[in-house]
């Protein structure tokens, strides 16, 4: 008892004490106020929920208004399904909510992360200089890359394997690469048989840059105002 | 299935050929213009009036066997209405502007003989040991 003395005098003594002298509550409770500090908040932001917002309790068998004739007559008529067979018939006469996938399609954000692919400089060469930042930021280590100098001198990879069944699509590769090579592109429609199939190497994700361009150039210009 | 009247007046619009060709493929009857045609021989459709939301452009398949991943790169933006432009406008998302674009466009190949199936880009760093024995003096 002694320590609760203590403690309330210390919250008098506080800058907050005004907030314990609520009369009623104070003299029972000295120091409730400096713990239950938060106000009561109604079901919903206008307030208290509206009337028949909560269903009702249901009553039980013996509490019905309507007789036992009219019960046996709902039980055997089967008016309860004609009531959702109805519903039923309201909803085939409506507009469908869907869209119909493979005919159209739901909107794509430009930065999409999709399949993943190796662009190319407009003359044809390669981006990609295994400089290696991908595979050191990547979270999953689905990227593995070797390289080697090639003949001409430059440095280009000979290994570029991503594990599209580790990648998390995260999309730090394509923000972490210098030169726009290895990228995200919007397709996400590469799905596959077996999990052998999803194991890229460089040729299939430079085959996907080859065959993407046009949309990975119309991405890049898109977001191009915002980088 | 959607509305009689949306329906008829579908029907009326587009002909009794090319609405039992939309009942057979998509299920539902669907007006609007043509855009273009891709090289692939896919037909797309717009119609900016469609009281639906994101219903206002469609493709036409023109394999029976349809599969999204037919739709050309491009086109596959201008569905997904990340552009507004279809790439028969737009000449950055045209195809074979580049010389090393591939020709012809490929879809998703799986579960077939022409399936991807993943290789080694790299010389092997070891070989397998081949026994010499030095001859007998």
């Amino acid at each position: 008892m002694s320590s609760s003395r203590t403690l309330s005098a210390l919250a008098r003594s506080r800058a907050t004490s005004r907030l314990l002298t609520t009369p009623t509550f104070a003299a029972r409770t000295p120091f409730a106020a400096t713990f239950s500090t938060s106000t009561r908040r109604p079901a919903t932001s206008s307030g208290p929920p509206p009337a028949g917002y909560r269903l009702p309790p249901q009553p039980k068998w013996n509490q019905k208004k309507e007789s036992v004739w009219d019960q046996a007559a709902n039980y055997f008529l089967l008016t309860e399904m004609a009531r959702g067979m109805w519903v039923l018939l309201e909803q085939f006469f409506r507009p469908p909510y869907t869209i119909y996938y493979p005919f159209e399609k739901g909107p794509i954000s430009p930065r999409f992360r999709g399949e993943h692919a190796l662009r190319r400089y407009p003359t044809g060469e390669e981006r990609c200089i295994a400089c290696k930042l991908c595979e050191a930021i990547c979270p999953a280590q689905a990227i593995t890359i070797e390289a080697e100098e090639r003949a001409d001198g430059s440095r280009r990879t000979t290994r570029y394997d991503i594990d599209m069944t580790k990648c998390i699509y995260c999309g730090f590769c394509q923000e972490s690469c210098p030169v726009d090579a290895i990228v995200e592109g919007p397709n996400a429609e590469y799905a596959t048989e077996t999990r052998e199939e999803l194991l890229y190497n460089k040729e299939k994700l430079l085959a996907n840059g080859d065959k993407w361009e046009p949309e990975l150039a119309a991405v890049a210009r898109a977001d191009a105002p915002y980088r | 299935m959607s509305t009689i009247m949306r329906t008829l007046r579908n029907l009326r619009s587009i002909g009794l050929k090319e609405y039992g060709h939309q009942m057979q493929y998509m299920g539902d009857t669907k007006r609007g213009t043509l855009i273009a045609m891709d090289k692939y021989g896919n037909k797309y459709f717009e119609n900016v009036e469609e009281d639906l939301p994101l219903r206002t452009r469609w493709v036409d398949y023109k394999d029976h066997e349809f599969d999204p991943s037919q739709i050309e790169p491009g086109w596959h933006a201008w569905m997904s209405y990340m552009v507004d432009k279809p790439p028969s406008q737009d000449r950055i998302m045209q195809r074979q502007e580049r010389i090393w674009e591939p020709t012809a466009h490929v879809p998703n190949m799986t579960a077939s003989k022409s399936s991807f199936r993943t290789y080694n880009t790299t010389k092997n760093k070891y070989q397998a040991w081949l026994p010499e024995a030095a001859p007998r003096r």
